[in-house]
Protein backbone atom coordinates (compact mmCIF):
# COMPACT_ATOMS: atom_id res chain seq x y z
CA UNK A 1 0.00 0.00 0.00
CA UNK A 2 2.87 2.46 0.71
CA UNK A 3 6.00 2.69 -0.54
CA UNK A 4 9.38 4.34 -0.09
CA UNK A 5 10.23 6.88 -2.30
CA UNK A 6 12.80 9.65 -1.20
CA UNK A 7 15.79 8.00 1.34
CA UNK A 8 16.10 9.98 4.20
CA UNK A 9 12.55 10.78 4.85
CA UNK A 10 9.17 8.41 4.08
CA UNK A 11 6.59 9.52 1.74
CA UNK A 12 3.99 7.59 0.78
CA UNK A 13 2.24 6.30 -2.44
CA UNK A 14 -0.61 5.12 -2.14
CA UNK A 15 -1.23 1.94 -4.48
CA UNK A 16 -5.32 2.79 -5.22
CA UNK A 17 -5.82 4.91 -8.10
CA UNK A 18 -6.29 8.57 -6.84
CA UNK A 19 -8.60 10.95 -8.67
CA UNK A 20 -6.76 13.17 -11.08
CA UNK A 21 -8.01 16.36 -9.36
CA UNK A 22 -6.22 15.77 -6.38
CA UNK A 23 -2.89 14.73 -7.58
CA UNK A 24 -1.27 16.86 -4.29
CA UNK A 25 -2.56 14.28 -1.67
CA UNK A 26 -0.72 11.40 -3.45
CA UNK A 27 2.21 11.92 -1.23
CA UNK A 28 2.56 13.72 1.79
CA UNK A 29 4.56 14.63 5.36
CA UNK A 30 1.50 14.99 7.56
CA UNK A 31 0.78 12.82 10.98
CA UNK A 32 -2.59 12.13 11.70
CA UNK A 33 -3.84 11.64 14.95
CA UNK A 34 -7.12 10.11 13.94
CA UNK A 35 -10.77 9.88 15.83
CA UNK A 36 -10.54 7.14 18.02
CA UNK A 37 -7.05 7.32 19.33
CA UNK A 38 -6.45 9.01 22.62
CA UNK A 39 -3.09 10.15 24.15
CA UNK A 40 -1.93 11.00 27.26
CA UNK A 41 1.67 12.50 27.65
CA UNK A 42 4.44 14.50 25.74
CA UNK A 43 4.32 15.13 21.99
CA UNK A 44 6.97 17.09 19.81
CA UNK A 45 6.96 16.86 16.30
CA UNK A 46 8.97 18.52 13.30
CA UNK A 47 6.29 17.56 10.53
CA UNK A 48 2.16 18.80 10.42
CA UNK A 49 0.15 17.46 12.44
CA UNK A 50 -3.84 16.64 12.09
CA UNK A 51 -5.19 16.03 15.04
CA UNK A 52 -8.61 14.39 15.47
CA UNK A 53 -8.11 12.49 18.20
CA UNK A 54 -7.79 13.14 22.34
CA UNK A 55 -4.50 14.61 23.46
CA UNK A 56 -3.74 15.59 27.01
CA UNK A 57 -0.36 16.67 28.01
CA UNK A 58 1.88 19.13 26.13
CA UNK A 59 2.28 19.20 22.54
CA UNK A 60 5.98 20.80 20.97
CA UNK A 61 5.25 21.55 17.47
CA UNK A 62 8.73 22.91 15.53
CA UNK A 63 7.94 25.55 13.04
CA UNK A 64 5.11 23.76 11.85
CA UNK A 65 1.05 23.96 10.90
CA UNK A 66 -1.24 22.14 13.24
CA UNK A 67 -4.37 21.80 12.89
CA UNK A 68 -6.89 20.73 15.87
CA UNK A 69 -10.02 18.92 13.80
CA UNK A 70 -13.70 19.29 13.97
CA UNK A 71 -13.37 15.65 16.52
CA UNK A 72 -10.43 16.86 18.11
CA UNK A 73 -10.17 17.63 21.72
CA UNK A 74 -6.66 18.46 23.43
CA UNK A 75 -5.92 19.58 26.86
CA UNK A 76 -2.40 21.04 26.25
CA UNK A 77 -0.58 23.78 25.39
CA UNK A 78 0.42 23.71 22.08
CA UNK A 79 3.42 25.37 20.52
CA UNK A 80 3.39 25.49 16.47
CA UNK A 81 4.27 28.08 13.67
CA UNK A 82 0.29 28.21 12.44
CA UNK A 83 -2.27 26.90 14.10
CA UNK A 84 -5.92 26.07 13.09
CA UNK A 85 -8.57 24.96 15.64
CA UNK A 86 -11.67 23.79 14.30
CA UNK A 87 -12.50 21.74 17.71
CA UNK A 88 -11.93 21.22 21.27
CA UNK A 89 -8.49 22.86 23.43
CA UNK A 90 -8.18 23.29 26.95
CA UNK A 91 -4.96 25.33 27.14
CA UNK A 92 -2.43 28.07 26.08
CA UNK A 93 -1.70 28.72 22.20
CA UNK A 94 1.35 29.80 21.09
CA UNK A 95 1.48 30.37 17.58
CA UNK A 96 4.97 31.37 15.96
CA UNK A 97 3.01 33.19 12.99
CA UNK A 98 -0.76 32.93 12.95
CA UNK A 99 -3.46 31.22 14.53
CA UNK A 100 -6.91 30.87 13.26
CA UNK A 101 -10.10 29.29 15.20
CA UNK A 102 -12.97 28.61 13.24
CA UNK A 103 -17.27 28.56 13.62
CA UNK A 104 -16.58 25.18 15.34
CA UNK A 105 -13.89 26.00 17.81
CA UNK A 106 -13.97 25.72 21.48
CA UNK A 107 -10.81 27.26 23.25
CA UNK A 108 -10.50 27.72 26.68
CA UNK A 109 -6.93 29.33 27.60
CA UNK A 110 -4.95 32.40 26.20
CA UNK A 111 -3.25 32.74 22.95
CA UNK A 112 -0.17 34.44 22.04
CA UNK A 113 0.45 35.05 18.43
CA UNK A 114 1.22 37.47 15.42
CA UNK A 115 -1.97 37.40 13.76
CA UNK A 116 -5.06 35.74 14.50
CA UNK A 117 -8.16 35.00 12.50
CA UNK A 118 -11.27 34.59 14.81
CA UNK A 119 -14.81 33.59 13.15
CA UNK A 120 -17.90 34.35 13.59
CA UNK A 121 -19.53 31.32 16.55
CA UNK A 122 -16.09 30.56 17.65
CA UNK A 123 -15.90 30.33 21.63
CA UNK A 124 -12.99 31.60 23.02
CA UNK A 125 -12.59 32.11 26.85
CA UNK A 126 -8.82 33.65 27.65
CA UNK A 127 -6.23 36.53 26.72
CA UNK A 128 -4.66 37.43 23.63
CA UNK A 129 -1.34 38.46 23.36
CA UNK A 130 -0.74 39.73 20.02
CA UNK A 131 2.49 41.84 21.25
CA UNK A 132 5.24 39.16 19.21
CA UNK A 133 5.89 39.86 15.31
CA UNK A 134 5.29 37.45 12.93
CA UNK A 135 8.62 34.96 12.00
CA UNK A 136 9.76 35.45 8.47
CA UNK A 137 8.93 32.43 6.48
CA UNK A 138 12.14 30.22 5.46
CA UNK A 139 13.19 31.14 2.52
CA UNK A 140 13.36 28.62 -0.65
CA UNK A 141 16.25 26.91 -1.33
CA UNK A 142 16.52 28.45 -4.99
CA UNK A 143 16.94 31.73 -3.13
CA UNK A 144 19.19 31.14 -0.80
CA UNK A 145 22.06 29.94 -3.58
CA UNK A 146 20.93 33.23 -5.19
CA UNK A 147 21.61 34.87 -2.20
CA UNK A 148 25.16 32.84 -1.72
CA UNK A 149 26.22 33.43 -5.16
CA UNK A 150 25.99 36.80 -5.52
CA UNK A 151 27.60 37.43 -1.86
CA UNK A 152 30.38 35.27 -3.74
CA UNK A 153 30.34 37.76 -6.58
CA UNK A 154 30.77 41.07 -4.54
CA UNK A 155 33.82 39.07 -2.38
CA UNK A 156 36.26 38.31 -5.32
CA UNK B 1 -26.23 25.62 -6.27
CA UNK B 2 -25.27 28.43 -3.72
CA UNK B 3 -21.20 28.86 -3.23
CA UNK B 4 -19.57 27.30 -0.36
CA UNK B 5 -19.67 29.20 2.78
CA UNK B 6 -15.91 29.87 4.23
CA UNK B 7 -17.18 29.91 7.75
CA UNK B 8 -18.77 26.54 7.98
CA UNK B 9 -16.25 24.93 5.64
CA UNK B 10 -15.12 21.94 7.41
CA UNK B 11 -11.22 21.40 8.62
CA UNK B 12 -8.90 20.38 5.81
CA UNK B 13 -7.59 16.97 6.62
CA UNK B 14 -5.56 14.97 3.58
CA UNK B 15 -6.39 11.95 5.19
CA UNK B 16 -9.76 11.98 3.82
CA UNK B 17 -8.99 13.66 0.70
CA UNK B 18 -6.59 10.44 0.32
CA UNK B 19 -9.88 8.61 1.48
CA UNK B 20 -12.31 9.75 -0.97
CA UNK B 21 -9.89 10.39 -3.97
CA UNK B 22 -9.09 6.25 -3.54
CA UNK B 23 -13.28 5.69 -3.26
CA UNK B 24 -12.06 3.17 -0.24
CA UNK B 25 -14.61 3.33 2.59
CA UNK B 26 -12.28 1.99 5.10
CA UNK B 27 -10.70 4.72 7.24
CA UNK B 28 -6.85 5.61 6.46
CA UNK B 29 -5.08 5.20 9.73
CA UNK B 30 -3.59 7.07 12.11
CA UNK B 31 0.11 8.34 11.12
CA UNK B 32 2.61 8.94 13.38
CA UNK B 33 5.30 10.67 11.47
CA UNK B 34 9.46 9.88 11.54
CA UNK B 35 9.81 13.42 12.70
CA UNK B 36 6.78 12.61 15.72
CA UNK B 37 8.37 11.90 19.62
CA UNK B 38 5.12 10.89 21.88
CA UNK B 39 5.70 9.79 25.54
CA UNK B 40 3.12 8.27 27.31
CA UNK B 41 0.20 5.93 27.01
CA UNK B 42 -1.59 5.88 23.75
CA UNK B 43 -5.16 3.98 22.92
CA UNK B 44 -6.59 3.49 19.57
CA UNK B 45 -9.48 2.37 17.98
CA UNK B 46 -8.33 2.21 14.49
CA UNK B 47 -5.26 1.50 12.14
CA UNK B 48 -1.88 2.99 13.24
CA UNK B 49 1.03 3.43 11.19
CA UNK B 50 4.52 4.37 13.44
CA UNK B 51 7.40 5.63 11.83
CA UNK B 52 8.46 8.02 14.46
CA UNK B 53 9.90 8.05 18.25
CA UNK B 54 7.23 5.73 20.68
CA UNK B 55 8.40 5.67 24.43
CA UNK B 56 5.31 4.17 26.37
CA UNK B 57 1.92 1.32 26.15
CA UNK B 58 0.18 1.05 22.85
CA UNK B 59 -3.23 -0.55 22.89
CA UNK B 60 -5.31 -0.75 19.90
CA UNK B 61 -8.85 -2.10 20.39
CA UNK B 62 -10.85 -4.32 18.15
CA UNK B 63 -9.14 -5.69 15.20
CA UNK B 64 -7.05 -2.79 14.07
CA UNK B 65 -3.96 -3.41 12.61
CA UNK B 66 -0.47 -1.08 14.36
CA UNK B 67 2.36 -1.29 11.83
CA UNK B 68 5.33 -0.46 13.06
CA UNK B 69 7.85 0.85 10.29
CA UNK B 70 12.02 0.29 10.21
CA UNK B 71 12.20 4.12 10.82
CA UNK B 72 10.39 3.42 13.98
CA UNK B 73 12.15 3.82 17.46
CA UNK B 74 10.20 1.76 20.07
CA UNK B 75 10.37 1.30 23.79
CA UNK B 76 7.56 0.22 25.72
CA UNK B 77 4.31 -2.36 25.18
CA UNK B 78 2.80 -2.63 22.42
CA UNK B 79 -0.62 -4.53 22.21
CA UNK B 80 -2.89 -5.01 19.30
CA UNK B 81 -4.93 -7.78 17.29
CA UNK B 82 -2.31 -7.76 14.98
CA UNK B 83 0.48 -5.86 15.11
CA UNK B 84 3.01 -5.87 12.02
CA UNK B 85 6.66 -5.30 12.33
CA UNK B 86 8.78 -4.52 9.44
CA UNK B 87 12.23 -6.07 9.22
CA UNK B 88 15.08 -4.14 10.60
CA UNK B 89 12.89 -1.77 13.34
CA UNK B 90 14.60 -1.12 16.40
CA UNK B 91 12.77 -2.58 19.42
CA UNK B 92 14.89 -1.65 21.92
CA UNK B 93 12.79 -2.84 24.96
CA UNK B 94 9.82 -3.92 23.76
CA UNK B 95 6.88 -6.17 24.28
CA UNK B 96 4.86 -7.03 21.46
CA UNK B 97 1.39 -8.92 22.45
CA UNK B 98 -0.95 -9.51 19.72
CA UNK B 99 -0.85 -11.88 16.02
CA UNK B 100 2.83 -10.68 15.26
CA UNK B 101 3.76 -10.57 11.80
CA UNK B 102 6.99 -9.75 10.51
CA UNK B 103 6.97 -7.74 6.81
CA UNK B 104 10.41 -7.70 4.61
Amino acid sequence: MFSKKKEGHMEYERSEPVAPSSPDVRRRKTSVIGPTLKFKGELSANEDLIIEGEIEGTIAHQDKNLTVGKEGRVKANIDARTIEVYGIVEGDIHGEDIVKLAKSADVKGNIRCARIVMEDGARFCGKIDMSQKAKAAPKPASLLVAESSKQAESAG
Amino acid sequence: MTAPDPVTDDPPREADALHNAAGSRRPLPSIIGITVVMKGELIVGEDLVIEGTFDGTITGEGTDTVTVRRTARLRGNVSAAVVRVEDGTNLESTTLSGRIRLAT
